[in-house]
């Protein structure tokens, strides 16, 4: 935590879901440039919603969250896109199309973003080289292990180059030895300079790698933030 | 650019494709819809048209008493023109009609005396309003009947009537159909691709690249349900004309189906109703943003 500014700040944040059900309560935390965060919780703890604060899925009604020196309050809905195209987003279930090849994957999300066929031939080897799928390229979702779609989920975050990775549960449908080889390529990317956030509740993964973690539980960050470190 | 248009358009047929069902109910039922409203619509102009190519039919001849003076004939004139439903008025006076008739009859005329009364011809603003006219004059005083002709005025203005009433009720019924089931086809549509929705959002496509495949598929739904509407009109309206034909006072009213114009109207008007189903389905406040 030295003097130059956050690359994430939440300051005091709250989601409410409803009167009742609150998603973060007075959450505050800092992220630097480079880092790579562990976000540790039960279920319901709030780590996807916080996740979603910055990608703008999920409304804050109080506080403030701050990316790259920018206020996300001031990101206006058309803006969104843009915001998104600034962080590479893995979900836990991998969203991959089933009818598309792993290389038609990762295609289709970069025509979606507005990518010639020129620039989709040329740097989707790249990518997948970068998270070690290039040799299934061909293959449908359903011919890939769990670890295999995964890396391919990653690689596709990946489309816009992005300075931050957000993962949520990458690890949660894989078995150890999987969990372990997916965390490691996160941990990759980390090293060449990408922000990482990963929400986990996989401790044994966590304790392994040896990182910053934040425990959330019922909405609010709790204990020492740098306990396995 | 380029690219970026064939990403659109495959992504609007590949839905479509998927919803194979789906997309035929709402095609048929827009179809179905627009064939009513078009067909209504071409038989209520073809009637106006038949209308206001008969003008002698839109007459009425007002008869005057024989020995009314000049004078009052004048006056009742005066009175005809003051009826607000009355568009033209012109005096055929006694003398002249007989002159004619002689021309037109000599051997039937020869040695008789003028036995015409002076008469008026009068002309109707709308042919709906001819009984009222009618009885109009024939409450004035000094005149000796009204003809006119009753069963054609009557038939039209019914005719008109009906497609009015069947072009609000059953048309706005299909209408409001159709629109159900395209935005049912485009809720359905966003239900199947909502994988490919979700990953087009987290890479941070922009909302019409996401949203534009749904409004295409729309408007494509309205058109196709056009263009059917418009080619199975075709037949149907010669079909119609040539059962018309058989009637003696519909003969001059024949004439060619408006290709041209059927076919861009009803491909416009499905197209533009269409896309406004589609509108309301992708601003559902269910559609995730």
């Amino acid at each position: 935590m030295d003097g130059q500014a956050p690359y994430i700040l939440f300051e005091r944040v709250e989601v409410k879901y409803s009167d009742v059900v609150a998603g973060l309560r007075s959450v505050s935390l800092r992220v630097d440039k480079g880092e790579f965060i562990f976000l540790c919780g039960q279920t319901g703890s709030g780590k996807s919603t916080l996740l979603k604060c910055l990608t703008k899925e999920v409304p804050y009604s109080k506080g403030r969250v701050v990316l790259s020196g920018r206020d996300l309050h001031t990101v206006e809905r058309a803006e969104i896109p843009l915001l998104r195209r600034e962080m590479g987003v893995v979900p836990q279930d991998f969203g991959l199309l089933s009818s598309k090849t792993v290389w038609e994957n990762v295609a289709y999300a970069m025509r979606a973003i507005g990518k010639t066929r020129r620039e989709i031939r040329r740097a989707v080897p790249d990518i997948l080289d970068r998270v070690n799928i290039l040799h299934r390229a061909d293959a449908l979702p359903n011919q890939l292990s769990g670890g295999e779609q995964q890396r391919v989920a990653i690689g596709r975050a990946l489309i816009n180059n992005p300075p931050l990775l957000l993962a949520d549960e990458p690890t949660g449908n894989l078995d150890p030895s999987h969990s372990i080889e997916i965390v490691q390529l996160l941990a990759d990317l980390n090293a060449r300079g990408a922000t990482v956030i990963v929400a986990t509740h996989d401790m044994p993964v966590v304790e392994r790698m040896n990182k910053r973690v934040v425990q959330m539980e019922f909405g609010r960050i709790v204990g020492a933030e740098d306990e396995f470190a | 650019m380029l690219d970026r248009i064939e990403f659109l358009l495959l992504e609007a047929f590949t839905s479509l494709r998927r919803n194979t069902w789906m997309t035929f109910s709402a095609v048929t039922t827009s179809a179905m819809a627009l064939l009513l409203l078009g067909g209504l619509g071409l038989g209520y102009m073809r009637i106006m048209q038949f209308a206001a190519t008969l003008p002698s039919k839109l007459e009425m001849r007002v008869m005057m008493q024989m020995d009314l003076p000049q004078e009052e004939v004048m006056q009742f004139g005066e009175k005809i023109r003051a009826i607000p439903e009355v568009a033209k008025v012109e005096l055929l006076p006694r003398d002249q009609a007989w002159e004619e008739m002689r021309a037109a009859y000599p051997d039937v005329t020869e040695g008789m005396e003028n036995v015409l009364p002076d008469a008026y011809k009068v002309t109707m603003r709308d042919v709906g309003k001819a009984d009222l006219v009618a009885a109009k004059v024939e409450a004035m005083p000094g005149q000796d009947g009204v003809e006119y002709m009753r069963t054609e005025y009557n038939l039209i203005d019914q005719a008109v009537k009906l497609i009015r009433l069947i072009g609000a009720l059953l048309g706005g019924m299909m209408l409001l159909t159709s629109g159900v089931l395209i935005y049912n086809a485009i809720r359905l549509a966003i239900l199947a691709r909502s994988r490919e929705i979700k990953i087009m959002q987290l890479v941070g496509a922009s909302r019409s690249t996401i949203w534009t495949p749904l409004l295409i598929e729309g408007v494509v739904q309205g058109a196709l349900g056009g263009a059917i509407a418009a080619t199975v009109l075709w037949p149907a309206f010669e079909s119609v004309q040539s059962m018309a034909a058989s009637l003696a006072f519909l003969q001059e009213a024949r004439s060619p189906f408006p290709v041209t114009m059927a076919y861009t109207s009803l491909i416009a008007v499905g197209s533009v109703y269409g896309l406004l189903c589609s509108v309301i389905a992708v601003r559902d406040p269910r559609t995730a943003k």
